[in-house]
């Protein structure tokens, strides 16, 4: 039980972390660059997650993703399958809670970049893509970084909107964070504090792995 | 009647604050707030805070010393576990329940309980057997009608019996194990199926227990008291609780 929750903490975060990597620095980028009407509200609406309770967020996550939700319910009438109870929920869950993180880190590192290298890259000829993939990525890293840093450490420790919509299913959906709760809510203290001491060991070791990268990217640039 | 009016003189005694702390069974929310509106009619001055969860749950929280006057459990097992660890000062039965099959609204329920082996009933929901009792129940159930293992693996587990119906009233789940009572409270929007075979399962009684160390063990002894009397009888058989035959109190040894 312990190692099968382990492994899918794990898997969850990693997967989770990834996919906010990607959509949270595209999201990020769009707020510190582009002026538009609403941008004010759809930095609110992205920073949510991180002040409305986690069950506030897990509830909204079933109605939307559940059997008769507004997405998940025409795809499970049209496949018969549904997210709801499966890890793909852990992993929407930890991604959806992890989101603001990322991107609040985005904006702030793709707004303090010196515009200057980016018009130079540009008037040498490069694309918008190319600019932004060799010139702007590259100098943001170390402020990505530690967005990813941020958001896999959230997503491993999820859990208010993990057990509302992926439920808590030892092997299934069952991570690390649910199966401490279990084990405290069972009367099984040897087991919580022997998970808790785990997780604590994981998260440190994300932590100080990500740090190294996060220094790293700084003395390169 | 006699004798428990003398406790409650007894006990009474040793309380100043008119305030108890209720901790109930989460198959009894909404039910113990009207018993206790009740029972403050009656007996006005007295202060009830009511803390809801599963059975099971309640119970780790009061062995850590939470400042629970009254215990209501879903089972008669959690009471025994406090008992033995010598924190139950008295215990009662005052109700009774039946474990009910229930399926998602426009959808037919099984047959029997057998028919949840059926390929349509891909999910099924349970309360979580480690601190459910419902849940518990229904566990047994399956394992006496030799149902369990035809159907483990399409088990989903809910932090309470309310959380299992919930599912159930969202389409979540294709069949949800729930009591009687809890399945009358959304008649409207679920389909109501068979109930468990009697002698399949553990008798469900709910007690109370008025907790050692409570602070005001007198009041929650008359407010157990005022439950299993008229008014609280009348209040719980109206939500379709049935009354135990042995509602006596229990004094354990200490």
């Amino acid at each position: 039980m312990i190692l099968s929750a382990l492994r899918l903490s794990l898997l969850v975060s990693a997967l989770a972390t990834a996919l906010v990597a990607v959509v949270g620095t595209w999201a990020g980028w769009i707020l510190a660059r582009r002026e538009f009407r609403g941008r004010e509200l759809l930095d609110a609406l992205l920073n949510l997650p991180l002040v409305l309770p986690p069950t506030v967020t897990g509830y909204y996550l079933i109605v939307l993703l559940g059997r008769q939700g507004f997405v998940g319910g025409p795809i499970y009438r049209g496949t018969g399958w549904s997210v709801t109870f499966t890890w793909v929920a852990c992993v929407i869950a930890g991604a959806v809670m992890a989101f603001p993180l990322m991107v609040r880190s985005a904006r702030v590192a793709f707004e303090q970049l010196d515009r200057r290298h980016e018009i130079a890259a540009a008037s040498l000829g490069h694309g918008r893509l190319s600019t932004f993939l060799r010139v702007s990525l590259p100098l943001a890293r170390r402020g990505l970084a530690a967005g990813v840093i941020l958001a896999a450490a959230r997503s491993l420790g999820e859990f208010g909107a993990t057990l509302m919509i992926a439920g808590n299913i030892p092997g299934r959906t069952q991570t690390l964070p649910l199966a401490i709760y279990d084990a405290v809510i069972s009367g099984e203290d040897r087991t919580a504090l022997w998970l808790s001491v785990l997780l604590t060991s994981v998260s440190v070791a994300v932590m100080i792995g990500a740090g190294r990268l996060g220094r790293g990217a700084r003395k390169s640039s | 009647m006699i004798a428990t009016l003398a406790l409650v003189a007894i006990l009474g005694a040793a309380g100043n604050d008119a305030e108890i702390l209720v901790s109930a069974a989460s198959s009894l929310r909404g039910v113990i707030d009207e018993v206790v509106e009740a029972y403050r009619e009656h007996f006005p001055g007295t202060d009830v805070a009511i803390n809801t969860a599963a059975s099971g749950v309640l119970l780790r929280q009061i062995e850590r010393g939470a400042p629970v006057d009254l215990f209501l459990s879903a089972s008669r097992e959690e009471v025994d576990v406090l008992e033995a660890q010598g924190l139950v000062r008295a215990r009662k039965g005052f109700a009774a329940n039946r474990l009910v099959v229930v399926v998602p609204g426009g959808r037919s329920p099984p047959k029997s309980f057998e028919g949840l082996s059926a390929e349509r009933f891909e999910r099924i929901a349970i309360g979580n057997p480690g601190t459910v009792p419902a849940g518990r129940y229904a566990r047994e159930s399956f394992e006496t009608l030799g149902l369990l293992d035809a159907i483990e693996s399409r088990l989903v587990f809910g932090e309470t019996v309310r959380h299992v119906l919930d599912w159930a009233v969202r389409g979540e789940v294709d069949a949800a194990l729930v009591y009687a009572t809890d399945a009358a409270l959304v008649a409207d929007r679920i389909a109501i199926g068979p109930i468990a075979p009697p002698g399949s399962h553990t008798g469900i009684f709910y007690e109370g227990a008025v907790i050692e160390g409570a602070r005001n063990p007198g009041l929650a002894l008359q407010l157990l008291e005022f439950l299993g009397s008229g008014p609280g009888e009348e209040i719980l058989s109206r939500k379709g609780f049935m009354i135990p035959p042995d509602t006596r109190f229990v004094i354990p040894p200490q």
